[in-house]
């Protein structure tokens, strides 16, 4: 594959010459192996082999991007005179002062890059998928219709003009499967993803299990009629999911500077339960989103977001960190599911990891302690309005609770209520923490979250 | 009209050796090596886009992505191999890895699959645009997104406009191994308006998009000051909005919802790949009711000007008008060559790939129900109580169980036969086909929508959706 330094220093080198007041080059390179079953069988496999490079430069306060393949060395210089092109034709930016500065990286992080990764053929991906299928396909008349393994060795170069030189290499293993059963003309599906820097970081056999139970549970839920309100357990995937679309929407630098967060004038206020703390957590061992530096080169940092109900702070990519005068270390551009595409923009400001800790009750004894109750273990699409907290979504695997026990499976229902509300409403914390993604793979941003109980949420069904 | 060829020259020339030359000396190589079909793509994609954040440029940038991807089928097994250098030895060793690694499962797939009765088509297809974008200068478009910004500053409650003006130009050349020689272009553009009002703690926020495969003609046809006026004062007028009322409600969806209803369930499950293995519940629908008189619906990659327009699928078939549903009867489902071939029919012209390192799928176009007798005046003056949808956020798939869910950016309560208070945004949701019987009015007024389309995760195609108002029962939640 292509040097990635020697083409960074190629760039800078030749933007100097071309009397640019700054650059910016980030480059990647990865490969990628991918293995589909469809049918409960092997399907497609596809390998693949990329490079690509971004580049951001600034003429005073103009300041341009381009990006491009990168098959040699000359698509990169290619892309800089692009860029330059770009910023001559710009209106001055009138924020932008500079690139990052270097700074010392002291922190590290272990189970990030996982050397079995790029040693597996997409023949051993396969092995793994079947192992799913015989897994889910244990339960009579089960099948698997689709499933899908990805694994990804990745590094990246960035380099800029205040002499800054960082890098970082990683893995990335992401998985969806689906189940289906089918019984008295009804059908249940079961669905699960998973993310994980590592091979043994995810149980295939289990996840076989998982959407072979979620596939049995629909197939027996009843469509729900008429409206419910009680306390609702919020699966970890789930509420991690909920969480970045708004909560963080709301604290990001960029939104809080450009008026659209929510909590603009919020920081130190008591906005939910006591025992609620969230962190953005850039060196959470094995974190998806975990590296020594975030994808402009600037140390990775732990922050603290929500401390015991209070909003603490905000978080900055370098241009907005600038802007507030706050501490960058927030700017991403690598996908949770994926490095392809990374190249494509400019670092934009996003979380890490954001971590709730765990609390001290298993999701059993959640359930448990419940007299009546709704558990969603599965939405549709668990987005949040990132302006209110409100939300209605439809519930895909979803039950019951009634005297401590699941009563019984429902569909065709929507849960709605407010999650910005009901974070002040939090009745128990679990201790099942779990990755819940972004919306898009391609987007920055994870979230490890246990299960958690609420109070005020409606489950509304048909008439 | 005119043809545009601006990247074909590019493609055709790359390198020493001209590049169909390349592709056809890697689909050779494929074959020989055991392929029973294989194709190879090259794909040349520039995009650019300018975004405008409080009358301030934020960004401008391009992108130029290059890459061929090689498919081999062995057996019942595919193999894809993909890659960014683009030489002739690269290339071939490309070639040599999608048929090693399509061959190690050949003998765990227990189905045969032959193309071998698909058409083979010989042809050079420009993008039918007035306005080649990369004709237009830089300043015209700056000044553009600068005026659609500017625009929606209506009032001191808008606290946040973001206006964002992007091109795409995409080529393709295409060669498989039963005698196919394409090269086509697309090029699509688009304008995208969005602002956040706020008022004490309450924010909200209204946008408007256009879009389609136009050149900069569109953006000619926009009057920037009007659309940013419009999205400026819908985003105040929801800081007004009353909380959305939650249980089962009369609907009269909006095009853009109408057209989630088609696609996200209708369409997805409507995708023969998902029938043939048995994972939609239109499986065995064929021939049978599944709406109202008044639900036909049709995917269309043939439609001028809207964004899911394709000459060609990523296979190299034509586009289509594919019917789906006739008069509230299930007619049938899309196609890639796979399926065809599997099914017996003929391909549809929707076996569409994200890009040249991802597979194919079946993937719909433009996807929409067909237009009513009624008005939509007529369809809120018949209404004694109910909501009128506007706009939609997002929609989310459900093949197997056939559960509807979209997410509308606002409506407004119609009460006694008229449009009365706004509501901020809720979720619709309900089993599609109880939706679809319900179904009493549809408009003469009809629109298309565009967007991207994701089948599960990933895999994003440029498509569109719509239809007319259409009134039915909907379950209706928010907070």
């Amino acid at each position: 594959m292509i040097d990635l330094g020697s083409v960074n220093g190629r760039v800078i080198s030749k933007a100097n010459k071309e009397g640019v007041s700054a650059v910016e080059t980030f480059s990647v390179s990865w490969r990628s192996k991918s293995a589909y079953i469809e049918d409960s069988m092997p399907n497609f496999v596809i390998e693949d082999k990329q490079s690509g490079i971004g580049v951001k430069v600034a003429i005073g306060k103009k300041v341009g991007f381009s990006s491009s393949s990168l098959e040699k060395e000359e698509d990169a210089l290619a892309a800089l005179d692009a860029a330059i092109k770009i910023a001559r034709l710009s209106p001055d930016d009138a924020h932008f002062e500079s690139f990052p500065p270097i700074k010392e990286v002291t922190g590290s992080v272990d189970g990030v890059y996982d050397g079995s990764i790029p040693e597996s053929s997409s023949a051993d991906l396969m092995d793994k998928a079947m192992i799913v299928v015989e897994s889910a396909t244990a339960t009579k008349d089960m099948e698997v219709p689709k499933g899908m393994i990805r694994a990804q060795d990745y590094e990246f170069k960035i380099s800029n003009s205040t002499g800054l030189e960082n890098g970082h290499k990683g893995t990335i293993l992401f998985l969806s499967f689906s189940s289906k059963i089918a019984a008295g003309g009804n059908s249940g599906e079961g669905i699960e993803k998973a993310y994980s820097t590592e091979l043994k970081g995810i149980d295939f056999e289990s996840i076989g299990e998982k959407i072979s139970s979620r596939a049995v549970n629909t197939l027996d839920a009843i469509p729900f009629k008429g409206k419910f309100e009680a306390p609702a357990i919020i699966a970890n995937s789930e509420l991690g999911q909920m969480l970045l679309s708004s909560l963080g929407y709301a604290i990001s630098g960029e939104n809080v500077n450009k008026k659209r967060s929510p909590w603009i004038d919020k920081i130190g206020s008591k906005m939910f339960s006591e025992t609620l703390n969230i962190m953005d957590d850039p060196l959470l061992p094995g974190g998806i989103q975990s590296a020594p530096i975030d994808d402009e080169g600037s140390p990775a940092v732990r922050k603290t977001i929500v401390e015991k109900g209070v909003l603490k702070r905000f978080i900055y990519d370098h241009y907005n960190a600038q802007i507030a005068q706050q501490e960058g270390g927030n700017g991403f551009r690598r996908g949770v599911g994926t490095i392809e595409k990374s190249h494509f923009i400019p670092a934009s400001c996003s979380v890490s990891n954001l971590t709730i800790p765990p609390g001290d009750k298993g999701l059993d004894e959640m359930i448990s302690e419940l007299d009546k109750g709704i558990l969603v273990e599965k939405f549709a699409a668990p987005e949040v309005n990132q302006f209110s907290g409100a939300f209605g979504l439809e519930v895909r695997n979803a039950s019951i609770i009634e005297k401590g026990e699941i009563k019984e499976y429902v569909k065709f229902a929507l849960l709605s209520g407010n999650l910005f509300e009901s974070l002040g409403k939090v009745l128990m914390i679990g201790n099942d923490n779990a990755i819940g993604g972004p919306w898009m793979i391609t987007s920055p941003g994870a979230a490890y979250c246990p299960s958690v109980t609420f109070e005020g949420f409606q489950l509304v069904g048909q008439e | 009209m005119k043809l545009i060829w601006s990247g074909f020259a590019i493609l055709r020339y790359w390198g020493e050796i001209p590049m169909m030359e390349r592709l056809s000396k890697s689909v050779e190589k494929a074959l020989e090596m055991g392929a029973h079909f294989a194709d190879a793509r090259l794909e040349n994609r520039k995009l650019s886009t300018i975004f405008v954040v409080n009358d301030e440029l934020r960004s401008y940038q391009n992108m130029s992505v290059r890459g061929v991807g090689i498919r081999a089928l062995v057996g019942g097994s595919w193999g894809l191999s993909s890659t960014t250098q683009l030489d002739a030895d690269s290339l071939l060793e490309a070639a040599e890895m999608a048929v090693r690694i399509a061959k190690h499962n050949a003998q765990k797939v227990e189905k045969e699959v032959s193309l071998d009765s698909a058409r083979s088509l010989k042809k050079s297809l420009g993008a039918r645009v007035k306005k080649n974008p990369l004709d237009v200068d830089s300043e015209s478009k700056l000044s553009f997104v600068m005026d659609l910004t500017k625009a929606q500053k209506v009032d001191d409650r808008v606290v946040n406009t973001n206006s964002r003006y992007g091109e795409r130009i995409y080529n393709f050349l295409l060669v498989n191994s039963l005698g196919s020689e394409l090269e086509w272009e697309e090029i699509r553009t688009f304008a995208f308006a969005h602002s956040v009002a706020a008022e004490g703690d309450k924010r909200e926020f209204s946008y408007d998009i256009k879009d389609g495969t136009k050149g900069f003609e569109l953006i000619d046809e926009i009057d920037p000051n009007a659309m940013g006026e419009k999205v400026g004062n819908e985003s105040i007028e929801l800081l007004g909005a009353k909380r959305p009322p939650n249980g089962m409600m009369t609907v009269v969806a909006d095009p853009d919802i109408s057209g989630l209803l088609a696609h996200e369930v209708m369409g997805h499950a409507s995708e023969a790949d998902e029938v043939v293995k048995e994972r939609s519940f239109l499986t065995p629908m064929v021939g049978k009711r599944v709406g109202s008189d008044l639900i036909s619906m049709v995917d269309d990659g043939t439609y001028p000007g809207a964004n899911g327009m394709i000459p060609f699928d990523s296979e190299g078939t034509p586009s289509a008008h594919t019917s789906i549903i006739e008069k509230g009867v299930y007619r049938g489902y899309m196609h890639n060559l796979e399926t065809a071939a599997e099914m017996g029919v003929e391909p549809t012209g929707n076996g569409r790939a994200e890009d040249f390192s991802r597979r194919v799928w079946v993937r719909m176009t433009n996807t929409y129900f067909e237009k009513g007798p009624d008005s939509l005046d007529e369809m809120i003056a018949e209404t004694k109580e109910g909501i009128l949808t506007s706009k939609a956020m997002r929609g989310m798939e459900d093949p197997v169980g056939g559960g509807f869910e979209a997410v509308a950016l606002k409506g407004y309560i119609i009460k006694n036969g008229e449009v009365t208070d706004p509501i901020p945004s809720f979720t619709l949701a309900g089993s599609a086909l109880d939706i679809l019987n319900t179904v009493d009015m549809a408009s003469k007024e009809f629109e298309l929508s565009g967007g991207t389309c994701g089948k599960g995760d990933e895999d994003w195609v440029n498509v569109s959706s719509g239809g007319p108002y259409i009134r039915a029962k909907i379950v209706v939640g928010g907070a």
